[in-house]
C-alpha cells in the first residue's frame, strides 16, 4: 500500500519537475572530434570505472577493492582536482580551527563506511558526536527535542556502545569534509584496495562515447566489447568500462553521457557556513536547529566547544550578513537563535544602514535571557550562545534540489550528487550517497555470486528499486519541511507549532522521525 | 474505459514503474539500437530452424526466432526471465557444489560428503568455491535461447555448453557472450550449438549437470524430451528443470495477466495445454531414471521486481503456478 502512495507522488513529481529537465549536450558537443583524436591510442578495460574520486566516489572504490568476492576485478577512480592536497591535510593549513564545511553522519552511513574501512582512517580528535537534537520554531515557537535514547531498541543501544565504547547511541557525528575524504583515500591507498584500484587524479574526462560510436568511426578494436562505455581522459588514455559509475557531483557528465534527464530548482535560499566557538559553559553535545521563515539556522557542534554554522537565508540577505564584521555577525547570530523573528527581519531590513548599531539595539534583550540562571529549568532549552565567529571562516553557496530521472541506464549507475541534491537542512545529502554506496556494493556482489554480468541492466534495477524511491521520497519530505516553515502566515505556523509539540509527546511518533533521520 | 484499457493504461505502467522506476522512452531506443545492431547477423535461417526430432516443435521455434534480437534488450520482452536468472542460478549454487561440486578445504565440509564429485576436481579454497562454484563442472542448457543462464554458469566456473533449436538464438548468444571477456577466462568455457537433444545424444557425450529451464512447455512430447535430458546426463548427475503448473492460478498469472492484459510478454508465448503439473513432471523424472531431490515454487514478487524461491514444505500451495525441480540420475 504504501509503495501506491509514493508511486503516486513520484509520478506527480515526474510530471512537476518534466519541463526543467535538459539533457546537456556533452556527448553533442565534443564527442565526434575526440574519436578521432583518441583513435590511435589502446582502450584499456576496467570492470568499473568512477568518474568523481569525493567522499562517494572514493567510498565505494575502497568497498569495491577490498570485497573479497570482487577481487580481482579492476577498478579505476578518475578525478580532475589534484587529490594529493586532500590526502595530505592535517588541518594546520586552515586559516581557522576547523574547516567550516562540515557533514553530519548518520549511523547507518558510519557502518557502511566502517564497513569500507574508512571509520578507521578518520581522525577522531576533529569529530563530535551527538545524541540530542533540539528544533524549534522561530515563529511560534513550537518545540521537538530528539535524543538517540528515544530509539526503543536495547540491543540498537547495546550495539552501539559496544562498537563507539561510549553510552547511548550517537544520533549522528559531525565533522569536516576534509576529514572524512581524507579519510577515504587513506583507506583506498591500503594495499587491500590498492592492488584492485587504480586512482587517477588530476585527469578530467574528455568525453565518453558508445562502442556503437566507436564502430563508426573505425575504432573497433575486437577485444573492446562493443556495449561499454569508453570514457576518454585528458592523460590519453581511454578506458572501456562494464560498469560507469557516475559519483561525479550534481553537473554529472556521467548522468548527461546516458541521457539520464535530471529535474529540479534552485531555492531562493542560500547556506552560510562558518565556524564558531560557543560560550565555554555550554555543554556542546548536542544540535540545534531553529526554524525561521528566511530559512533555517543550525549549530552543529565541534569538539572543545566548536561548532558549525548552517544558515540558511533568503539570499537578497546574505551579502549583507557577510559584510558584517564578526563580532556583528556573532550578535546577528544570537538575534537569529534566541530573539522572536521580527527582531531578525527588522536586522535584516537594515543590513548595511550606517543607523543601526547592532550591539546597542539588541545587546539589552540579548543579555537578558543569557542572564537566565544556569539552575533554571529554562536554561537547558536554551540555544547556545555564540561567543565569536572564526575570522575568515564564513562562506556561502546557493541550495538546489535536484533528482535524476534514473539512477541507472545499460552499464551506467548514478551515486550521490549525481542522483540527487537535497535542502542541506535535514543535514541527509551526503548521508543518501552513503546508503547508495552500500546499496551498490550489496547488489554488485550479489550479482558475482549470481554469475550475472555487473554492468548488465538487470542486475543493476536491483540498485535503483532499492534507492530511487527512498531517496525521492527524502528529498520530496526535505522539500516540504523547508516549504513548511518557510511561512509565517498565522494558522500555518500554529498547526506547525501543535505538529512540533505534539511529535515531542508522543515517544512513538519521535522514534519513527529519529529512526528515518539517522537512517 | 473497458477494464481491458484500464489495466493497459493504468495497471501495467504502474506496476512497471514500481519495479524499476526507470524512464521506458529511452530504454525503448536502447533497444531498438541493440535489435539494428543485430539485425545484420540474422538471415532467412527458417530451414536451418525446422525442428528436426520428435521433441521440436518448428513453430515454437519459429516464434522464438521471430523473437531473438529482443533476447538481451534492458527491458525486452525477456525481461521476466532476465529478472528469474538469479533465483534459478541460487536454486543451482543449493544443489550443484552440495553433490558434484570439488571438496572444499575446511576440515568440516570435507568430512561426510558423499563424493559424487569427479575425480579430476582439485580441492578448492572456501573463497573459490563460493565465487566459482560449478568450476570444472560439465554443464549443457538444453533451449539456452538468448544465454542468460549460460552465461551465469560459465561466469561461476562451469564448462557450459548451450544448445537451442533456433539458429537465430544461437547466433544471439554468440554475440552477446562477446559483451564479456571474463566468460572465458579461467578454466570455464562457453560454447554454443544449433543442435537438438536428438543430435546431441548420437554424440553420446554426457554431462554433470543438464538444465533445460522454461522450455518444457514449448516441446511436443515432453515425456520423450525429458528422457532425452537423462540421457545427456551422466549417472549421479544431476537434471534441473521449471515451468508452469496446468492451473488456473498459472492461467491468471502467465496468460491473462502476463500476456493479454499487462502486455509484457507477446500474445500467444505460453500454450495453456502444454503446461505440465508437478505430479507428472515427477512421473516423466521416474520413467526417465531419475530421482526427484527437491521441487518447490518460484514467485514473483513484483514491488521488488525479483523472483523468489518458495519454501518446499509449502508443498503444492507453493507450486500453483512456476516451479523448479532437480533430480539425480540413478
Amino acid at each position: 500500500m504504501s509503495s501506491r502512495i509514493l508511486l503516486r507522488s513520484g509520478q506527480r513529481w515526474a510530471y512537476r519537475l518534466q519541463p526543467l529537465s535538459g539533457h546537456h549536450g556533452l556527448l553533442n558537443r565534443h564527442g565526434a572530434a575526440s574519436a578521432y583524436s583518441v583513435a590511435s591510442a589502446r582502450t584499456e578495460l576496467f570492470d568499473v570505472v568512477i568518474v568523481g574520486g569525493g567522499i562517494a566516489g572514493a567510498t565505494l572504490a575502497r568497498g569495491l577493492g577490498a570485497n573479497p568476492v570482487l577481487r580481482g576485478r579492476k577498478v579505476a577512480m578518475v578525478e580532475s582536482s589534484d587529490l594529493s592536497k586532500v590526502r595530505n591535510w592535517d588541518g594546520s593549513n586552515l586559516n581557522t580551527v576547523y574547516s567550516n564545511r562540515t557533514v553530519s553522519i548518520t549511523p547507518a552511513s558510519q557502518t557502511t563506511l566502517t564497513a569500507c574501512g574508512v571509520w578507521s582512517e578518520v581522525d577522531q580528535s576533529r569529530i563530535q558526536p551527538y545524541c540530542e537534537m533540539h528544533v524549534w520554531d522561530g515563529v511560534s515557537n513550537g518545540q521537538v527535542n530528539f535524543n538517540s535514547r528515544d530509539l526503543t531498541s536495547p540491543e540498537t543501544l547495546a550495539a552501539a556502545s559496544r562498537r563507539d565504547g561510549h553510552e547511548g547511541a550517537p544520533m549522528a557525528w559531525i565533522m569536516e569534509n576534509l576529514n572524512l575524504h581524507r579519510a577515504a583515500l587513506r583507506a583506498l591507498d591500503r594495499p587491500v584496495a590498492a592492488k584492485t584500484v587504480e586512482v587517477m587524479d588530476q585527469t578530467r574526462v574528455e568525453t565518453i562515447t558508445t562502442g556503437l560510436a566507436a564502430s563508426l568511426s573505425h575504432d573497433t578494436d575486437p577485444a573492446v566489447p562493443s556495449e561499454w562505455p569508453r570514457v576518454h581522459l585528458s592523460s590519453g588514455r581511454t578506458l572501456a568500462a562494464r560498469l560507469l559509475v557516475g559519483a561525479d557531483g550534481a553537473n554529472s557528465p556521467v548522468r548527461n553521457y546516458s541521457k539520464i534527464g535530471s529535474a529540479g530548482w534552485p531555492y531562493e535560499q542560500h547556506g552560510i557556513v562558518a565556524t564558531l566557538k560557543l560560550e565555554d559553559s555550554m555543554v556542546n553535545t548536542a544540535a540545534w536547529q531553529r526554524f525561521l521563515p528566511t530559512g533555517p539556522v543550525a549549530i552543529l557542534p565541534m569538539p572543545n566547544n566548536y561548532a558549525a554554522l548552517v544558515w540558511s537565508m533568503d539570499k537578497a540577505h546574505v551579502p549583507g550578513l557577510k559584510a558584517l564584521n564578526e563580532a556583528d555577525f556573532a550578535t546577528a547570530l544570537n538575534v537569529a537563535l534566541r530573539l522572536p523573528f521580527e527582531d531578525l527581519q527588522y536586522l535584516l531590513d537594515h543590513l548595511g544602514s550606517d543607523r543601526l548599531n547592532l550591539t546597542a539595539e539588541y545587546g539589552q534583550s540579548l543579555a537578558a535571557i543569557a542572564d537566565t540562571p544556569s539552575n533554571s529549568p529554562r536554561a537547558s532549552s536554551l540555544p547556545p550562545w555564540v561567543a565569536r565567529v572564526e575570522p575568515h571562516s564564513r562562506a556561502s553557496f546557493p541550495y538546489k534540489l535536484q533528482h535524476a530521472d534514473r539512477y541507472i541506464g545499460q552499464r551506467v549507475a548514478l551515486i550521490g550528487d549525481a542522483a540527487h541534491t537535497v535542502h542541506p537542512l535535514a543535514g541527509q545529502g551526503l548521508n543518501l550517497g552513503m546508503l547508495d554506496v552500500a546499496s551498490l556494493l550489496r547488489v554488485l556482489e550479489t550479482a558475482v555470486l549470481n554469475g550475472q554480468d555487473i554492468g548488465d541492466y538487470n542486475c543493476l534495477l536491483g540498485y535503483s528499486s532499492e534507492r530511487y524511491f527512498p531517496n525521492l521520497a527524502m528529498v520530496g519530505a526535505v522539500d516540504k519541511l523547508q516549504r513548511l516553515f518557510s511561512t509565517s502566515f498565522g494558522p500555518l505556523a500554529a498547526v506547525r507549532s501543535l505538529g512540533l509539540n505534539a511529535v515531542n509527546h508522543f515517544p512513538l511518533l519521535k522514534n519513527e522521525f529519529v529512526k528515518v533521520a539517522m537512517g | 474505459m473497458s477494464a481491458l484499457t484500464f489495466f493497459r493504461a493504468v495497471l501495467r505502467p504502474t506496476l512497471l514503474a514500481s519495479t524499476t522506476a526507470t524512464n521506458r522512452a529511452v530504454l525503448g531506443r536502447a533497444g531498438a539500437s541493440c535489435a539494428t545492431a543485430f539485425s545484420t547477423t540474422r538471415r532467412s535461417s527458417t530451414q536451418c530452424d525446422a525442428g528436426q526430432g520428435p521433441s521440436v516443435s518448428a513453430d515454437e521455434v519459429a516464434k522464438f526466432s521471430r523473437m531473438s534480437a529482443d533476447w538481451w534488450a534492458p527491458e525486452g520482452h525477456f525481461q521476466m526471465l532476465h529478472q528469474m536468472n538469479p533465483a534459478r542460478v541460487a536454486y543451482l549454487r543449493t544443489f550443484v557444489p552440495s553433490h558434484l561440486g570439488p571438496a572444499v578445504q575446511e576440515p568440516m565440509a570435507a568430512e561426510g560428503r558423499a563424493s559424487e564429485a569427479p575425480p579430476s576436481l582439485k580441492p578448492m579454497s572456501p573463497l573459490d568455491a563460493m565465487v566459482r562454484p560449478f568450476t570444472g563442472l560439465r554443464m549443457l542448457d538444453v533451449g539456452c535461447g538468448g544465454g542468460l543462464l549460460c552465461e551465469s554458469l560459465a561466469r561461476l566456473g562451469g564448462q557450459v555448453t548451450g544448445i537451442d533449436a533456433s539458429f537465430d538464438n544461437i547466433q544471439i548468444a554468440r554475440l552477446h557472450a562477446q559483451q564479456d571477456p571474463r566468460l572465458s577466462d579461467h578454466q570455464a568455457t562457453l560454447t554454443y550449438q544449433h543442435i537438438t537433444t536428438d543430435q546431441l545424444k548420437t554424440a553420446g557425450t554426457q554431462h554433470d549437470v543438464v538444465t533445460s529451464l522454461e522450455v518444457i512447455e514449448h516441446v511436443l512430447q515432453p515425456d520423450q524430451f525429458v528422457q532425452d535430458l537423462f540421457e545427456l546426463t551422466r549417472p549421479g548427475g544431476l537434471v534441473f528443470l521449471s515451468t508452469i503448473a496446468r492451473t488456473p492460478l498459472a492461467y491468471g498469472l502467465t496468460i491473462l495477466g502476463a500476456e493479454k492484459l499487462l502486455r509484457m510478454v507477446p500474445e500467444g508465448t505460453h500454450d495453456y495445454h502444454k503446461y505440465l503439473l508437478p505430479s507428472e513432471l515427477t512421473q516423466f523424472t521416474s520413467r526417465a531414471g531419475g530421482r526427484v531431490l527437491d521441487l518447490r515454487g518460484i514467485w514473483y514478487n513484483p514491488l521488488q521486481a525479483r523472483w523468489v524461491l518458495m519454501d518446499p514444505s509449502l508443498g503444492s500451495m507453493g507450486t500453483q503456478a512456476n516451479y523448479i525441480l532437480v533430480a539425480r540420475k540413478l
